[in-house]
């Protein structure tokens, strides 16, 4: 019996299965005005929510606006001091270690000589090395090692000046920047001593055929690449320093009222009578590390390389907050800040004579001494072919190169990259509270809007050649989702006004890049610090 | 050899057009969206309305399935072919729609059925009951249709859900929250119901076509008396 109605199922099956039925009245413009709606409003990873970011923005957007100009300035005169530091440091290790080289090429260049005086001696007077001149350089040397000596002392001290010293007024500034000054022109002298010895055993040794290196000053050129030669090379550099940590060191001696102004108010009140609304001021320094995975097969060397040639860089966020807390311990955070994650592109290059740049590496594969490298073939991406056409003249010893080019040629191209966002955070909280101190554990996340895009990085089509951020390219997704959760401790110094300060860790979840063969994402950790004030 | 390369490039081509759709669609760009529209809505209509009681309630959730088409194209995942992704979202959107506007009624017993035209006579059903003779009549998608929607609620659902879109009793039941005896019960006496209809209707368009045949031989006859 139900064997003889099946045939109804097929009848119908056959018949519905190309029907379709045309109606006179079109609800497309409708139906895609309510799917446009529906987008816009949606609350989703793949859709932006512009209706509930437009709110905060208006909210926050002045304050923002003055918080980011003040914080500017600031950092701006902090960072200048800093740097000028830093330089003088640099620039006294520069001295020290040039110093050191001619101390011993000066040395080396003694014992050629020595030899030559040895072997042909019978022919002194020939040869023109005289007993004058030897009796000369000696006096020089034992000159030289004195003065050596001072300046090292010298220099030792200032360092330990410069790194013990904590300036916090303009006059000390002054002073140690004056006694720089004196360090300067003492350096200058010794040059100016050294350089005159040098020239004349220059003389002497050059009609000697065993020497080995060709000594000359090392000559100050007017290029455009900051190092010029392996030991700055290997030298990292400080780019930021968190200017709040001085001012928060500080804190006591420029504010010395405020522990009395915390103790004369009860700035304890019980839960009920605390207030649930807070605002805030963040500002966190951020430790941000790229991170690289493959797409695509084929591109696994550029990623290889772009993974050698990319360093964790630090960063900053700022911005507003606004909290909620629940009469329980949770609660919720939003607001509007302004973030950077970013990494440091850094990759040591060479030119040759038609002006194309090859990465050199690994950084110990070469070294030179004054205007002498020595260069080890495998550090050389593209192999013996290329000597030729990077070096105006070379000869190989074993595995080793050895040239006499000019020191122009070799650069390091540095970068430090920046991806700026526009976000609002989400998050959750829950606080554990005692007689001071909140302790608010947050979990959520961030959303994104990738306003500018700045710095270097490898051309996909040749991963030898480096090219600039193009940021009107399709390349870049605009929206950005990162998951975020921390641990912020609050103060209460006043019953309306609490500090805070805390650890987060942050991860991007969506890709920076789009339809790319890698996946570029970031994971950064970050220290904050906030001021907040409860309604 | 060459109509069957020229139906392949056709295929292909086809394939490659729905394909940018999908991505127009994924990108929200009205064209596409109006392009997927203009495609499919008259096959998806004709599914609404195996559902629905009538053409305007057809159109509302025509309206409703490809609001959720234009707002979750990004949930397809690109297995299956997307025509059949679609005619799920309608099938349940129509399932939904008739949840939210009434209590679907599953009646267990024939006579319950506030149904015209439900006696057939003896005579009728030895004719007509062969499953031959039903073949041999020609039912219009229309005249289909008309039937699958004269059934009740319950039948027409678990008939639809079994006969068209071939999901099992399991799945039946599970989607409609009844037990698999009531879908297969269901299932039985919507095929009565409609081979019932199918007879009658049947019966009628043989009728129309004797009548049609004596009219005809009555006209010839007229002629030849002439």
């Amino acid at each position: 019996m139900l064997d003889d109605l099946k045939y109804i199922d097929k009848l119908v099956r056959k018949k519905m299965a190309s029907h379709a039925v045309e109606s006179t009245v079109d609800n497309f413009s409708a139906i895609q005005r309510i799917a446009f709606w529906k987008n816009f409003f949606s609350f989703r990873l793949k859709s932006f929510n512009a209706y509930y970011s437009a709110i905060i923005l208006l909210f926050g957007i002045t304050s923002f606006g003055y918080l980011y100009a003040t914080n500017n300035t600031n950092s701006i005169a902090e960072n200048q001091y800093q740097s000028s530091e830093i330089n003088i440091i640099e620039e006294i290790n520069t001295d020290l270690i040039e110093l050191e080289n001619n101390t011993e090429k000066l040395i080396i260049s003694k014992e050629i000589l020595n030899k030559n005086n040895t072997n042909t001696h019978a022919h002194q007077n020939n040869s023109g090395f005289s007993n004058t001149e030897n009796s000369k350089s000696r006096k020089a040397d034992a000159k030289l090692v004195d003065l050596s000596k001072s300046i090292v002392s010298v220099d030792d001290n200032l360092e330990n000046e410069l790194h013990n010293t904590e300036v916090s007024n303009e006059s000390e500034q002054e002073g140690l920047f004056a006694e720089n000054e004196i360090c300067f022109e003492k350096s200058n002298q010794k040059d100016d001593f050294i350089s005159s010895n040098i020239t004349a055993d220059k003389q002497a040794s050059s009609t000697n055929e065993n020497s080995g290196l060709i000594i000359s000053n090392p000559e100050e050129t007017n290029n455009s690449y900051v190092f010029s030669d392996i030991i700055n090379l290997e030298k990292t550099d400080l780019f930021f320093i968190e200017p709040i940590f001085l001012s928060f060191t500080q804190a006591e001696s420029y504010v010395p009222s405020f522990r009395s102004f915390s103790d004369s108010i009860d700035y304890y009140l019980p839960p009920a009578m605390r207030s649930q609304w807070m605002v805030g001021l963040n500002y966190s320094s951020v430790y941000s590390a790229s991170q690289n995975s493959l797409q695509n097969s084929d591109f696994e060397n550029l990623v290889s390389e772009k993974n050698r040639v990319e360093e964790p860089d630090i960063t900053f966020s700022t911005g507003v907050s606004v909290q909620y807390q629940g009469r329980k311990k949770f609660g919720f955070q939003t607001g509007l800040s302004y973030s950077e994650l970013g990494n440091l592109f850094s990759r040591n290059e060479i030119v040759d004579v038609n002006n194309t740049s090859f990465p050199l590496y690994p950084d110990g594969g070469f070294f030179n001494v004054d205007s002498v490298q020595f260069f080890n073939l495998d550090s050389l991406l593209q192999g013996v072919e290329h000597i030729e056409t990077i070096y105006d003249s070379a000869w190989v010893v074993d595995n080793t190169i050895i040239t006499n080019s000019d020191t122009s040629r070799y650069a390091k191209v540095q970068s430090q990259n920046r991806f700026s966002y526009v976000e609002i955070p989400l998050m959750l909280t829950y606080k554990i509270s005692n007689a001071r101190l909140d302790y608010q554990f947050k979990l959520g996340m961030t959303l994104g809007y990738l306003i500018e895009a700045e710095g270097k990085k490898l051309n996909l089509d040749n991963k030898y050649e480096v090219v600039d951020f193009d940021f009107d390219s399709p390349d870049y997704n605009k929206m950005n989702y990162s998951i975020i959760g921390g641990i912020d401790i609050y103060y209460r110094f006043h019953k309306r006004f609490s500090f805070s300060s805390g650890i987060m860790y942050r991860r991007t979840l969506s890709d920076i890049y789009s339809d790319y063969p890698y996946n570029l994402k970031f994971s950064s950790t970050q220290i904050n610090f906030g001021l907040h004030y409860h309604l | 050899m060459q109509p069957f390369l020229i139906l392949l490039s056709k295929q292909c081509n086809k394939m490659t057009n729905l394909e940018e759709l999908i991505n127009g669609v994924m990108k929200r760009k009205k064209k596409a969206q109006r392009e997927l529209y203009t495609r499919y809505a008259p096959i998806m209509r004709a599914i609404c309305m195996r559902y629905t009681r009538n053409l305007s309630e057809a159109e509302d959730v025509v309206q409703e399935g490809f609001i959720k088409i234009f707002t979750k194209i990004d949930q397809y995942s690109g297995l299956g072919s997307f025509e059949g992704w679609m005619k799920r979202i309608f099938v349940n959107t129509s399932i939904n729609h008739l949840k939210k506007n009434k209590n679907i009624l599953f009646h267990y017993d024939i006579n319950e059925i506030p149904y015209r035209d439900v006696d057939v006579t003896e005579s009728k059903d030895d004719y007509f009951s062969t499953k031959t003779n039903m073949v041999d009549i020609d039912f219009s998608e229309e005249e289909i249709l008309r039937i699958i929607n004269k059934l009740p609620d319950g039948y027409k659902l678990v008939f639809n859900l079994y006969a068209v879109e071939e999901l099992s009793h399991k799945e039946i039941a599970k989607m409609l929250s009844i037990s698999v005896s009531t879908s297969k019960s269901q299932l039985f006496r919507a095929r009565k119901t409609i081979q019932k209809q199918l007879i009658e209707l049947a019966e009628l368009k043989v009728e129309f076509r004797k009548k049609q045949e004596q009219k005809q031989k009555q006209k010839s006859n007229l002629r030849l008396i002439v």
